[in-house]
């Protein structure tokens, strides 16, 4: 009888793994400490020279409007703030590889894309409205939440039609239906790889729980802001593939927040009016892809 | 004998803006933002494209006449409703996000609502010259994700019961849906196959039903 087949594993066999560059990663480490300045992160970005061009690019797109250019990173990130540019390095770390087609999941190319910043936006949104979280934060940790998808597409290919099958007539969410085909499901494999690449802890939970978010042992109320921003994203409809919406919504997460349908259905309001001006970035992005 | 209920002879037939039954495409947009296969075109004005398809895109209208796939794409608890008139040819698709308009309204865009989207569409249509008789409905959408605790209907649930009363209310009579459930879904309506179908993200195709031709809701 052959040995079921290890996390590690997966991970280890699967090619073509999507990676953050260590600048990007840094910057998210150095955004969470109390001695940043502009300074250091100008300096940290600055060691990745295709990363720092296009974190530049990205700044002076019309979606900032900014009245004049910036010219360097220091500059930018004293216009923009160091948050702002933190996250325009995560975004232009993690277009390349986002935009490409998943296969497995039935995500055409710039599906997962549209459905990251879908579900970025939608965290950033509700820890504006909560107070929960951090925005900057919320924000990126929604954008990495699939991030499990990558190296799992692969081993899902061919089984996709049969896991939402399986997964409807027996009552099970998607990721359930993962667990019971694969072993594991995108989160858990998403929260190995965000360890692995030594990401800010607040980000590893909210990828590995944002399904189960009552099972999170740290930083829930992050995770709730990613819960609830994919929910969102989800129901408008942005980047979705075969498993759907076969998810379950959590109401612990919607106590925690203080949420209801009502705020729900203003939330997606403002989830809608936030991706619609996302737009100029994602023609800056595409432009400089 | 002009008879006002469609499916039977009528001695004039309604005119499209352009004079015409059929014929040329006719655009009329809510903020003009389409996606066509071969130009970009904003606010009211004619195309000559034998063949054009357009996406409507969340929280927008589109009613035209002519050879033309509207479609809606990505739907997940958003409504994709397309009417047709088939006396006329007028074809109408509006991509609503939210139930009712009274919770948030944006006047500036009432298509983001089911109701005040399709109150608007209606509007649309008869200015397009759709006689309100003879329009016939389709829709799909309405998804939801998993509620396994509490009483609340989700938004997918919801839109769909808008659809439903707002539809009855207005006298749109619906002849086919794909709703509700856990599945992504694509929403098309075709001139040139005739068809009005639904594609599920898995690839899965289901036809909703057939544009009933101008000649054959005449004979």
């Amino acid at each position: 009888m052959s040995q079921p087949i290890t996390l590690q594993e997966i991970v280890h066999r699967t090619s073509d793994l999507p990676s953050v560059p260590a600048a990007a990663i840094k910057v998210m480490r150095e955004t969470q400490s109390s001695t940043s300045s502009a300074a250091t992160i100008a300096h940290i970005l600055s060691v990745d020279q295709s990363l720092s061009a296009r974190v530049l690019r990205l700044a002076n797109s019309a979606y900032y409007s900014l009245v004049r250019k910036v010219s360097d990173l220091q500059e930018a990130v004293v216009v923009l703030g160091m948050r702002n540019v933190r996250n325009l390095a995560v975004v232009a770390s993690t277009y390349p590889w986002m935009e490409r087609p998943l296969q497995g999941y039935s995500l055409g190319p710039r599906q997962m894309w549209s459905h990251a910043i879908g579900t970025a936006l939608g965290a950033q949104t509700v820890a504006a409205k909560t107070g929960a979280w951090q925005q900057d934060e919320a924000f990126t940790a929604g954008l990495l939440h699939d991030l499990g998808k990558v190296a799992l597409s692969v081993w899902l290919d061919q089984k996709l039609a049969a896991a939402v099958t399986y997964a409807t007539h027996a009552g099970l969410t998607f990721d359930q239906a993962e667990r019971k085909f694969l072993g594991f499901d995108h989160c858990e494999v998403g929260g190995f790889l965000a360890r692995d690449w030594n990401l800010p802890t607040d980000i590893e939970y909210a990828v590995r729980y944002h399904h189960t978010p009552d099972e999170a042992p740290d930083h829930q109320p992050v995770v709730d802001c990613v819960h609830v921003g994919n929910f969102l994203a989800m129901g408008l409809g942005y980047g979705l593939g075969g498993d759907g919406l076969l998810y379950a919504l959590s109401n612990g997460s919607l106590k925690r927040l203080s949420l209801n349908d009502a705020s729900l259905d203003e939330l997606s309001a403002d989830l809608e009016r936030a991706y619609h001006e996302y737009d100029a970035l994602f023609q800056e992005l595409a432009a400089a892809a | 004998m002009e008879k006002s209920r469609c499916g039977q002879k009528l001695v004039t037939q309604p005119r499209g803006p352009c004079g015409m039954v059929g014929g040329l495409p006719t655009i009329q947009g809510v903020d003009g933002e389409s996606r066509d296969s071969e130009t970009e075109h904003r606010g009211k004005e004619a195309v000559t494209s034998p063949e054009l398809v357009v996406t409507v895109p969340m929280g927008e209208l589109q009613v035209r006449t002519g050879r033309i796939e509207l479609s809606c794409q990505g739907l997940g608890s958003c409504i994709g409703f397309f009417v047709y008139d088939p006396q006329t040819g007028t074809l109408g698709m509006g991509h609503f996000m939210l139930p009712r308009a009274s919770r948030d309204p944006d006047r500036e865009r009432p298509a983001k609502y089911v109701d005040s989207g399709m109150e608007e569409l209606l509007r649309m249509m008869l200015d397009a010259g759709a006689n309100i008789d003879c329009l016939v409905a389709y829709y799909a959408g309405g998804a939801d994700v998993l509620r396994l605790e509490g009483p609340s209907l989700g938004l997918g649930d919801r839109n769909i019961q808008a659809v439903k009363a707002t539809a009855e209310r207005l006298g749109i009579k619906i002849l086919g849906s794909d709703a509700g459930g856990t599945s992504g879904r694509s929403l098309s309506a075709s001139t040139s196959t005739g068809r009005v179908s639904v594609r599920r993200v898995d690839g899965q195709e289901k036809v909703l039903g057939e544009l009933q031709q101008r000649g054959e809701a005449a004979a």
